[in-house]
């Protein structure tokens, strides 16, 4: 055993290396993380809620710890994870118990989201105000019409989805329900049942009424020993049909500590660092910005294997996995290139673009939702769609990776600076792997839709934009090949088609709402969306119009380097002939 | 590190590409020059301009109409084939200007063959393959039909009985008074014109008057949060008619008056012998068992309900419309000083009082449906001047009565309903008219889904002119007569059917749920098939992600001339059926085979340089070649990669 492979074992115990020292070595990593987040943790003086965050519950077609639960119900309810109530924040698992315990009359409370301001303006509610508590909307004549008319529409004709107004309402009215649920307990299945759905527990049941008892008086120790006891009864529950401890214990760790939101500021850490020591310190700060890159990968790395492992299955199912893992590719991609070229530009473009994409994901947990759910039938787990979708996308990262190279060239050419010939060699790098795997990503779909549908191809608006967003990246590389454009008009290239893969990627679910691909399929963030879009236009414009009054940059040398090799080669042609 | 670092750093591959040009010039001008003309890279660009472009309003297309329609007009269209033809003859055509190939070519040949050969597979499976649906239930026999996702009309001839099959899908064509289409009857000379299309069909009922006719009324009810309205005819003496299961609707004679008496009574019942009554009579009746313990009341409606005597001792409750109060029990009754009393607890001689209050409801000067009386409901009546005198009801108890005029409308009370007379006949009959639903038209419940023109049949008469027929709506999937005078044609308007050389049944249809759910986790469905042929039978799984094949076998798989089964459809209400979606494609192999080209000549394109031959340097008598252009670009470069090598270095 070498010296190496010894502290390893000291740390992570025996060498054993199977699925017990690898869950023992993850779960080591996962309390690191745990440390570091939980420092200054029990803020909550009084009550312990956290006791039964590990209690199991079974919803949405899979078994989740109570955490878990509490985190999607709360944010499914109010949109947000934590709720301010008369001035003190409440957690999602602290809200959720107290409703469930009905320690007040949280009817009156202002906790459901009325996202929509056409509906709001619709009911009579309030122009800003977005929470409303329960009495509120159900006495709300005309929001309980809509609802209703929602549902009537529903039963009428499943297949066509709800617009406007009326989506909007039926939102509300599952909010509604949910509420009652959590309220009545109906929601919370944590009492195991063999073979069928677990049952609800029953109000008579002597810890809950410690329980509520211990909250009522503020008492802290009675309510954490009725918790406790709660907890261990229902674990002792017919074993058989509970998870396994360590399944439940990671997805409580995962969302305790937002692995992605660390690697989040790790990138951008690592941008922050590597931009500002492009002059001096250029040697520790590129050690600095690598070092943090790979740490953010590896956070990345540590919540994409807890998904897994939760949910079974690869994660990139539905728009907020895709744009995580897009997230995690671009930086693989970039570190990956860093590794053989080592010009700095790989990883200093990858970071942002890794920032930009975790701050989408996680800003929105409404349209992006981030629970961890299984499958639609169409889905389920199987190779080729787990090649296809992520050949696809780590498709769509690379290109991702050339924007952000991209953007540095053309960043440089507007304030007029030199050197930008390596990036544009970086772009035409990225560039390459982008269009190798989205060419091979869009046929393994269609092996993949072979396989599932029965049917090759069949001009799906995915796969067709799909298709497009390749187009338009060949038109580029022919272009360049063509002589038609150089390095510049490679990076211009490379910010006007990733609009394409925007398109592909997000339109085609959020803009377009048509076709077969329908279970990642939302709305929202239209707007941003389309100024993300207008901004990067302008700035290619800008870039364009800064090269053509300047002609500065090593376009000049690029475009000599084409004509000079043109003119070469044929030269050497003609020399042929005269041979 | 730096030794054999970054071969392609500089742009020199793509150069390195266009080089094997030069050897063109050699050869015959014209052929070449014509080979260079189609493989050029213009061209090539212009195609992917013209196809990406094609395809994204062509999506865009699909998502403002439907599928369907974006196929015929752009994915199956003549035009968008022929750029695909010419995208493909670009493609050979630039491999040939790449003449003689040498090693380094391999990727490129092969990326651009792949394309030309997945291109070819498709166009095969388009012309030659077919996809359809069918339907099959457990227990039904085995069927040989699948039904394609083409539309057809079928005319039946009138001269000889012939039915004639015309590929036509008026989802897609669209006829309307300015795009009208003309079927053309051969052999009779007789026209068909198609000049409108309808997604949303209403059957609304009319009334026309008729001497032979009793009379009739036509409303129609809006609802407004409902946003949906119904059209209701009723003859006089038909049943009442429901509004939604909500009311009821019922034409009348005349209108009856409605009583409504308060009723008191009190029963005293036994067990053994009659029950004494006292007030006036509620219609109800008490039954009290033998042993005492159980006690059955009987409501005026007839309804009953058995309770356990102490269940209901002493308690105060609503049954069938009354008040109910059972005031006394004794189980051994005897009268003492006046006063019923008990003699012991055994249950010789069970009693019970029970006080009933409520009101009673009289119909007076008629009989009305058992309906009208319960719930809500409106009763119609002819009056003299060509009015209609209404009465609305609830629970037998009159709320609002008057006169309508024909377009006049009322609220009727029940939520938001409002009611408009629309017309009223005192001798007339009930029809039934087929229109289109209006855009912005509230869906009532006469609506429904279908895909359906409206044709009219045109007869030449030896006049010269021409009789034409009342337009029809031809809806899909029924057998519709168009009829011009005496004329008439039978047309039909559907999917059409094919015969497939086997027979398909189904064993067995599961659908597994996610755990503690509903939501399907996967839809397993057996199916047998059988050769006409050879009579042999096979059995095959169609599940999520793995169709079912007939013939099935590595080679029928492996070529594609195989029929794959895939789930389509379910119905959540009945699993004894499914769905599925059938699918023959002949062309692929070819794509699976052009695909696989198509990723590996893109890695070799990118990412295997060969080493340069020394065959290769001396046949191009040019061996520094190679060398010499990438110092060039390398010199050029040069400059601007000090700082990367800075980098490295450090």
């Amino acid at each position: 055993m070498t010296k190496r492979n010894f502290i390893w074992s000291k740390i992570f115990g025996r060498g054993d290396f199977g699925r017990v020292g690898f869950v023992c070595r993850f779960g080591f990593l996962w309390s690191l993380f745990f440390l570091v987040s939980t420092v200054g943790w029990g803020r909550n003086g009084d009550l312990d809620f956290s006791i039964l965050r590990e209690m199991v519950v079974q919803e949405g077609g899979r078994k989740k710890a109570f955490y878990t639960f509490a985190y999607e119900q709360v944010l499914g309810m109010t949109g947000r994870t934590e709720l301010v109530v008369d001035g003190r924040k409440l957690p999602a698992e602290e809200l959720v118990l107290r409703m469930w315990l009905g320690d007040r009359d949280w009817e009156k409370v202002p906790m459901i989201l009325v996202d929509d301001v056409n509906l709001r303006m619709g009911c009579g509610l309030e122009r800003k105000r977005k929470l409303y508590s329960y009495e509120e909307l159900v006495g709300n004549a005309a929001l309980v019409r809509k609802i209703g008319e929602a549902a009537a529409q529903r039963s009428r004709d499943s297949r066509t989805p709800l617009r406007g107004q009326l989506r909007e309402a039926s939102l509300v009215g599952m909010r509604l329900a949910e509420f009652e649920g959590i309220r009545d307990g109906m929601l919370l299945r944590v009492v195991p049942r063999f073979g069928e759905a677990w049952g609800v527990l029953s109000r008579q049941q002597p810890e809950f009424i410690r329980m509520r008892e211990a909250l009522m008086r503020s008492d802290r120790e009675g309510f954490a020993r009725a918790a406790r006891e709660l907890r261990g009864r229902l674990a002792a529950t017919l074993p058989t049909e509970q998870p396994p401890e360590w399944k439940i214990a990671i997805e409580v760790a995962y969302l305790v500590v937002h692995p992605f939101r660390w690697a989040g500021v790790l990138f951008g850490g690592a941008a922050v660092v590597l931009a500002l020591t492009s002059t001096n310190w250029r040697k520790q700060g590129y050690a600095l910005g690598m070092a943090l890159g790979f740490a953010g990968a590896v956070a990345m790395f540590c919540g994409f294997l807890t998904r897994i492992l939760v949910s079974g299955r690869a994660p990139v199912t539905n728009m907020y996995e895709s744009i995580v893992w897009v997230a995690f590719g671009t930086v693989f991609f970039g570190l990956i290139f860093e590794l053989i070229y080592r010009n700095r530009y790989f990883v200093l473009g990858a970071s942002p673009v890794a920032v930009l994409s975790l701050m989408v994901a996680d800003a929105a947990p409404l349209k992006f939702d981030p629970t961890i759910s299984p499958l639609v039938p169409v889905l389920q787990s199987n190779f080729w769609l787990t090649t296809h979708v992520l050949t696809i996308t780590l498709g769509y990262a690379a290109f991702a990776l050339a924007l952000g190279i991209a953007h540095i060239a053309l960043g440089k050419v507007i304030m007029g600076r030199s050197s930008v010939e390596i990036l544009y060699v970086s772009i035409y790098r990225c560039l390459q792997v982008g269009v190798l795997l989205l060419a091979a990503g869009t046929l393994l779909g269609a092996v993949w839709a072979n396989y599932s549908w029965g049917r090759f191809w069949d001009w799906d608006p995915k796969e067709t934009w799909a298709l497009i967003a390749l187009l338009s990246y060949l038109f580029l590389l022919h272009g360049r090949v063509a002589g038609k454009w150089g390095g510049f008009g490679l990076a211009v290239g490379a910010v006007l088609c990733f609009q394409t893969v925007l398109m592909a990627w997000y339109g085609v679910n959020y803009v377009l709402g048509a076709g077969l691909h329908s279970y990642g399929f939302g709305s929202g963030g239209l707007g941003w969306a389309v100024s993300f879009v207008v901004a990067e236009l302008a700035f290619v414009v800008v870039a364009i119009w800064r090269k053509k009054w300047k002609e500065v940059g090593a376009d000049i040398v690029d475009r000599n380097v084409d004509k000079i090799s043109a003119s070469i080669s044929s030269e050497v042609v003609r020399g042929g002939k005269a041979d | 590190m730096s030794g054999k670092k970054r071969r392609g750093d500089s742009f020199v591959d793509g150069v390195e590409l266009r080089v094997g040009e030069g050897a063109l010039e050699n050869r015959d001008k014209f052929f070449w020059k014509l080979i260079r003309l189609l493989g050029s890279l213009q061209l090539a660009l212009f195609l992917l301009a013209v196809i990406a472009v094609a395809c994204a309003f062509a999506t865009i297309t699909e998502a403002r109409f439907n599928a369907k329609i974006a196929q015929h007009y752009i994915y199956k269209s003549p035009w968008f084939l022929f750029w695909l033809s010419l995208l493909c003859i670009n493609l050979f055509a630039v491999t040939l200007t790449r003449w003689p190939w040498r090693k380094k070519h391999v990727g490129f040949i092969l990326t651009h063959y792949g394309i030309i050969v997945l291109l070819i597979g498709a166009a095969i499976g388009l012309r030659m393959g077919f996809e359809g649906n069918v339907t099959l239930r457990i227990g039904e026999p085995p069927t040989d039909r699948i039904t394609l996702n083409q539309s057809v009309f079928q005319v039946e001839n009138p001269q000889d009985f012939a039915v004639y099959v015309l590929p036509f899908d008026a989802s897609v064509t669209r006829p309307s008074f300015t795009r009208q289409r003309v079927f053309q009857i051969p052999k009779a000379n007789w026209k068909i014109i198609a000049d409108d299309y309808a997604e949303e069909l209403k059957r609304e009922p009319v009334i026309f008057r008729d001497e032979g006719g009793g009379p009739v009324v036509l409303v129609r009810f809006d609802g407004a949060t409902a946003a949906t309205r119904q059209k209701v005819a009723i003859r006089m003496g038909d049943q009442p008619a429901s509004l939604f299961g909500m009311a009821n609707v019922y034409l009348a004679g005349f209108l009856p008056r409605f009583r409504v008496v308060k009723v008191e009574e009190t029963i005293m019942a036994f067990a053994k012998w009659a029950s004494v009554r006292e007030g006036y009579f509620a219609g109800a009746d008490v039954n009290l068992e033998k042993d005492g313990e159980k006690v059955r009341l009987i409501g005026p409606s007839g309804l009953s309900v058995v309770y356990g005597v102490e269940e209901v001792l002493g308690k105060r409750f609503e049954f069938d419309g009354l008040e109910w109060e059972v005031m006394g029990f004794w189980p051994n009754f005897e009268m003492r000083d006046g006063q019923p009393a008990t003699r012991d607890e055994k249950p010789d001689n069970p009693a019970m009082l029970v006080r009933i209050r409520g009101e009673r409801r009289f119909v007076e000067g008629g009989v009305l449906p058992q309906e009208m009386v319960k719930g809500l409901g409106l009763i119609l009546a002819p009056a003299v001047g060509g009015q209609v005198e209404f009465c609305f009801l609830r629970d037998g108890r009159e709320e609002k009565r008057g006169y309508l005029r024909v377009g006049e409308t009322i609220p009727t009370g029940w939520n938001d309903w409002t009611v408009t007379l629309e017309d009223f006949e005192l001798q007339g009959v009930i029809s039934e008219r087929i229109e289109p639903v209006s855009k912005g038209e509230g869906r009532g419940s006469g609506a429904f889904s279908a895909h359906a023109f409206r044709a009219r049949l045109v007869v030449p008469r030896g006049t010269g002119d021409v009789l034409e027929g009342e337009p029809v709506w031809v809806e899909s999937g029924r057998i519709t007569t168009l009829r011009a005078g005496e004329m008439r044609v039978r047309v039909g308007y559907g999917l059409k059917l094919q015969e497939v050389p086997f027979f398909m049944r189904l064993i067995k249809f599961e659908v597994p749920r996610f755990e503690g759910t509903e939501q399907p986790a996967n839809f397993i469905a057996t199916i047998e098939f059988r050769d006409k042929k050879n009579n042999q039978t096979r059995r095959d799984v169609a599940k999520m992600n793995h169709p079912a094949n007939w013939p099935g076998g590595f080679f029928a798989v492996m070529t594609g001339w195989n029929y794959k089964f895939s789930q389509a459809e379910w119905n959540p209400r009945d699993l004894s059926e499914t769905t599925l979606q059938v699918l023959y494609d002949p062309g692929w192999l070819l794509k699976w085979i052009g695909s696989l080209a198509i990723c590996v000549g893109i890695v070799l394109l990118f990412y295997w340089k060969p080493r340069q031959s020394k065959a290769g340097g001396a046949e191009r008598g040019d061996s520094g070649f190679k060398g010499e252009l990438k110092r060039v670009g390398r010199a050029a470069c040069e400059e601007k990669m000090i700082v990367s090598q800075r980098c490295r270095e450090n």
